[in-house]
């Protein structure tokens, strides 16, 4: 018969109790009452000490409830003894099971953000609500109105949305709604926003060196638009940053600035290949040639090697900043044209080249 | 009640060691990182268990019985909801305007639900606490406070404090048995004088520090540092006679089953000494000794708690009511749910 603290569960009062080590379990008496027998298999352990004021307290799990407190290490090194398989809880022990699986899981989260949540935010991109888009594309066009001058080249811009509507099919989202925008910057470069906001840079017109080359790079924005890139994007960021931001516990951005994220909007590689295989599939039923295409990614891969102006240089480095690899892609088209290049000189090409250069280009950031 | 002068002492004893907690809390960093944070659940559990084992009352220790599985349902509840609350205000800017209150209401909720969850698993001789009221009734009550305090310039604020200790104790029961606290006017009126007194000697710091600093902008910079810094360390210095008061107020009308008393020893004197001391140790140790830190917290508030009356006939029966999840709703919306999402 040895000592030990019990607690029944029922009251807070602590009872002496003599604790027998029997065939069928340990066996608990105290207060005159009929013996508690706990099976061997139901006990539960929290090892604490045991040292002096630090006991081993003993559960069981039929009865979670009640509570054993052994503080005599000779009482629990038998209890021991006699319960070779009792399930310890040391709270010095993590369990090795749970960090295995806590691992595992932070592993398959990874996995799911990285290779699944793409994929379902492709999925969902044609049901992203207007409203959320015109949200996002007000904050977007605001932004930009603010960085850069807008040059309100009216003949500029009626051959580029004339060349627009020539290779966007009418189920495009936006079809009615779809806006060109000339920037006056240096930067190579065009891109699209939220609700078929199409930008393009004075500095790629005045560089491109065929109608060809202006219509494919369009044609390309417009095929970003057709498979709801920019929706999917949005998606995809959304959940990242979440996800990140839950994993390291902040210090990402906040979710207020979501919708900053598209003045640096940029594509997977798989999306760049999609919106290339939708120029080609457009530019094919227009007298406009695929190659002229090729001739821009060519002169992007040698952006950074040409003598120009520093200028010039810039402009082409900031598309390589935010695109695949254009040598590769200019292959592509080379390997994709079925017409030479057709139109080179025009009314149309030399408006373009010269936008911006004689109507007067003015900072929005004066306009309200 | 009891008479007073007759009842039996009753202390606290906590046996925590700072190198024990320093393990535990080394591995749960570990893990935490290891997990991409979501161990810190498992990890938050294993302190509370260790700090609730170690810590004795009339010999019989505490247990803590939270389980770091029942805080992260209650936080994957939650969090969706923060989630969703956000992205609306990201999308329609013009919902901040029911969104942020709306989550400022649920950060109040849920510092009680919180409370009622970490009284829930809080054990001694078996019996748990059980705290009981409405979530957001007292999220109300808070919420006047913080309205009251602020139109009143703070000058409220021993009333709030107390009224909403009273809220707590008076939904508070260990077991069966129900913790009752009433607040009489010598409390209130004690702590007013001492409250008005700091509040003055705050106010006239501030001007002390914007003093320090206007005198550094215009070339007298020893001087000017030694003013700000003066116009810092002194409010928080001063206001400790205060919280001592506060914590002194808010045990000397609070009963146990009517019959059992609380007391606070703890003097001004000790608990700023206490204080330089835990933040000259977090300095010079730049963080690590934050488990003996925590500790020694432990074992300075326990050594100033004294509850009056016979414990060892002390009787109460089980409690009902038991939250099935954990504190998520406090998680989600305080300010580490906030954090999370940057």
């Amino acid at each position: 018969m040895k000592q030990a603290r019990f607690f029944d569960g029922k009251v807070a009062r602590p009872y002496q109790a003599d604790l027998q080590f029997t065939a069928l379990g340990l066996g608990i008496s105290y207060d005159g009452n009929k013996p508690v027998i706990w099976p061997y298999s139901s006990l539960i352990a929290d090892d604490y000490g045991p040292r002096p004021g630090q006991p081993v307290l003993i559960t069981s799990t039929l009865d979670n409830q009640a509570r054993l407190y052994i503080h005599d290490h000779a009482l629990w090194q038998r209890l021991q003894e006699n319960a070779p398989n009792l399930r310890r809880k040391s709270i010095f022990k993590a369990s090795w099971f749970m960090i295995t699986f806590l691992f595992l899981g932070a592993l398959a989260f990874i996995a799911a953000l990285f290779f699944g949540w793409p994929r379902l935010s492709q999925a969902m991109a044609p049901f992203v609500p207007l409203w959320v888009e015109e949200q996002i594309g007000d904050i977007n066009q605001a932004a930009i109105r603010n960085e850069y001058k807008i040059c309100e080249d009216e003949n500029a811009q009626k051959v580029l949305k004339d060349i627009v509507y020539s290779v966007t099919p009418e189920q495009t989202p936006h079809y009615d709604s779809l806006t060109i925008t000339i920037l006056d910057s240096p930067e190579a470069n065009a891109f699209v926003m939220p609700m078929g906001h199409i930008y393009v840079f004075s500095g790629f017109l005045n560089r491109a060196t065929s109608m060809d080359e202006i219509a494919g790079v369009l044609t390309h924005e417009v095929g970003h638009v057709y498979h709801y890139h920019i929706n999917k994007q949005l998606i995809q960021d959304f959940g990242f940053q979440i996800a990140v931001s839950a994993m390291t516990g902040g210090g990402a951005e906040n979710l207020a600035s979501l919708a900053g994220f598209y003045s640096s909007l940029h594509y997977s590689r798989r999306d760049e290949r999609e919106a290339d295989q939708f120029a080609i599939q457009q530019l094919k039923k227009t007298r406009y040639s695929p190659r002229g295409l090729a001739d821009f990614f060519e002169r992007a891969a040698k952006g950074d090697e040409l003598l120009g102006t520093s200028d010039e240089r810039w402009g082409w480095l900031s598309y390589l900043s935010t695109h695949p690899d254009p040598r590769q892609r200019a292959r592509y088209f080379i390997e994709q044209s079925d017409k030479p290049l057709a139109v080179t000189a025009s009314k149309e090409f030399d408006i373009l080249k010269n936008a911006c250069q004689s109507a007067p280009a003015h900072a929005t950031k004066d306009t309200p | 009640m009891a008479d007073k002068q007759r009842l039996k002492k009753n202390h606290f004893e906590y046996y925590g060691k700072g190198g024990e907690l320093f393990k535990i809390w080394l591995v749960n960093l570990l893990l935490t990182i290891v997990t991409l944070g979501i161990y810190s659940f498992w990890g938050k559990t294993r302190i509370r268990r260790y700090l609730a084992a170690k810590t004795a009352l009339n010999g019989d220790p505490l247990e803590y019985t939270g389980t770091g599985k029942e805080l992260f349902i209650g936080f994957l509840k939650f969090f969706p909801l923060l989630v969703g609350a956000l992205a609306l205000v990201a999308f329609v800017p013009l919902s901040a305007i029911v969104i942020y209150p709306a989550l400022g209401f649920m950060a109040l909720a849920g510092i009680y639900a919180g409370m009622k969850y970490k009284f829930s698993r809080l054990r001694w001789r078996s019996i748990r606490g059980n705290l009981e009221g409405s979530i957001f009734k007292y999220a109300l009550v808070k919420l006047k406070w913080i309205f009251l305090n602020a139109i009143s310039l703070g000058f409220l604020i021993p009333r709030s404090d107390l009224r909403l200790h009273e809220f707590v104790m008076n939904n508070l029961y260990f077991g069966d048995r129900k913790f009752r606290y009433a607040m009489d006017k010598a409390s209130l009126k004690r702590l007013f004088k001492i409250h008005i007194l700091t509040l003055l000697l705050c106010l006239v710091m501030v001007g002390v520090a914007f003093g320090g600093f206007a005198l550094a902008a215009s070339g007298n910079a020893g001087l000017g540092v030694i003013l700000v810094m003066a116009g810092i360390i002194v409010p928080i210095i001063a206001r400790v006679p205060y919280q001592v008061s506060l914590l002194q107020q808010k045990a000397r009308v609070l009963t146990l089953a009517n019959e059992y008393r609380f007391k606070i020893t703890l003097t001004t004197k000790a608990l700023i000494l206490f204080r330089l001391k835990m933040f000259a140790l977090f300095i010079v140790t730049l963080g690590v000794a934050l488990p003996w830190i925590i500790n020694a917290n432990f074992r300075f508030f326990f050594s100033h708690l004294i509850i009056g009356g016979d414990l060892s006939k002390f009787e109460a029966a089980q409690a009902l009511g038991d939250p099935d999840s954990g504190e998520g709703m406090e998680d989600v919306f305080s300010d580490d749910g906030f954090a999370m999402l940057g």
